[in-house]
């Protein structure tokens, strides 16, 4: 989700400005002219603003009156302001950090890329007992260490039990020695799947 | 003629691919501070004539934080092998990539 706020901010920060930009230069153009030729007045003129005046002239005017317009001026002017708020989410919240910290002091830090910590845990889950094929994701945690979130696919008539207490075990190398915890769960893997 | 950032970068590029596990230098998304020829390592000031290095590594499926240990020691008596002790601050090891040894 951030994510995608984080790029939505990222295209409005690009476009809003170069749209700005061209319509200032437009009126700063335009202002250099005077009379019925090349002038503000002819600028309004080309990009319609007066017969957009007539077509909303109505509506403005019932804005600012009670009523059901006034509403929907309303619940647009607070979905305008949800909407900024999620563009200033997207720029402001840190992205969840791609580095899991194994240990930290004075000589320096030491830390793994959370696809690398992935992929050792897959490798260790899929040589459990009846697991077909594992997926790992490592969330690393705000100080130090992380959490590896397991799902063992395995095979149809394997007790789930025992091939969770198989996974977790064959993920002690990292679990032991680095300060990692994983939760495993079990799901029956497809038809015809087997082990590799 | 290179200056001592560079030259401890290549004193602990060398050091860390002497280090048994360490399967190379994986330069992670994004410019080093370096440039292409020491790609894997950030040296970063931490002030006068200080440097703190920044090794990302690619290693063997091994026990991650002696080898951490490891390297930093054999860059630590490299360093001071080339008389670069005293510039030698912080390292920090990343490990980008972890593979199985071929």
């Amino acid at each position: 989700m951030i994510l995608l706020l984080r790029a939505l901010a990222r295209v409005v920060a690009v476009l809003l400005p170069a749209a700005l930009a061209l319509a200032g230069l437009a009126v700063a153009i335009a202002s250099v002219g005077s009379g019925d030729g090349f002038s503000l007045p002819w600028l309004a003129e080309l990009i319609g603003l007066p017969s957009l005046e007539r077509t909303v002239g109505d509506w403005l005017a019932s804005l600012e009156a009670d009523g059901p317009v006034a509403v929907v001026a309303a619940l647009c002017g607070a979905g305008a302001v949800l909407l900024g708020l999620a563009l200033l989410a997207g720029v402001l919240v840190p992205r969840r950090e791609r580095l899991v910290t194994l240990h930290s002091g004075g000589e320096g830090e030491i830390a793994a890329r959370r696809r690398a910590l992935g992929h050792v845990g897959e490798a260790l889950v899929k040589d459990a007992g009846n697991v077909t094929h594992a997926r790992v994701k490592v969330r690393p945690k705000r100080r130090r260490g992380g959490r590896l979130r397991v799902t063992a696919h395995r095979t149809r008539p394997a007790d789930p039990d025992s091939v969770r207490s198989a996974a977790t075990a064959a993920l002690e190398p990292l679990t032991e020695k680095l300060p990692l915890r994983a939760k495993v769960r079990t799901r029956r893997g497809e038809r015809g799947a087997r082990v590799q | 003629m290179q200056g001592p950032r560079d030259r401890l970068a290549q004193t602990a590029l060398d050091a860390a691919l002497g280090v048994k596990g360490v399967a190379g230098f994986a330069a992670p998304p994004g410019l080093s501070s370096l440039g292409p020829l020491f790609a894997g390592i950030d040296v970063v000031a931490e002030g006068r004539e200080r440097y703190g290095l920044t090794l990302h590594l690619a290693a063997h499926l091994v026990p991650l934080l002696p080898l951490a240990d490891e390297v930093r020691d054999a860059v630590a008596a490299a360093a001071r092998h080339d008389g670069l002790a005293g510039e030698l601050g912080r390292v920090d090891v990343r490990f980008e990539a972890l593979e199985a040894e071929r």
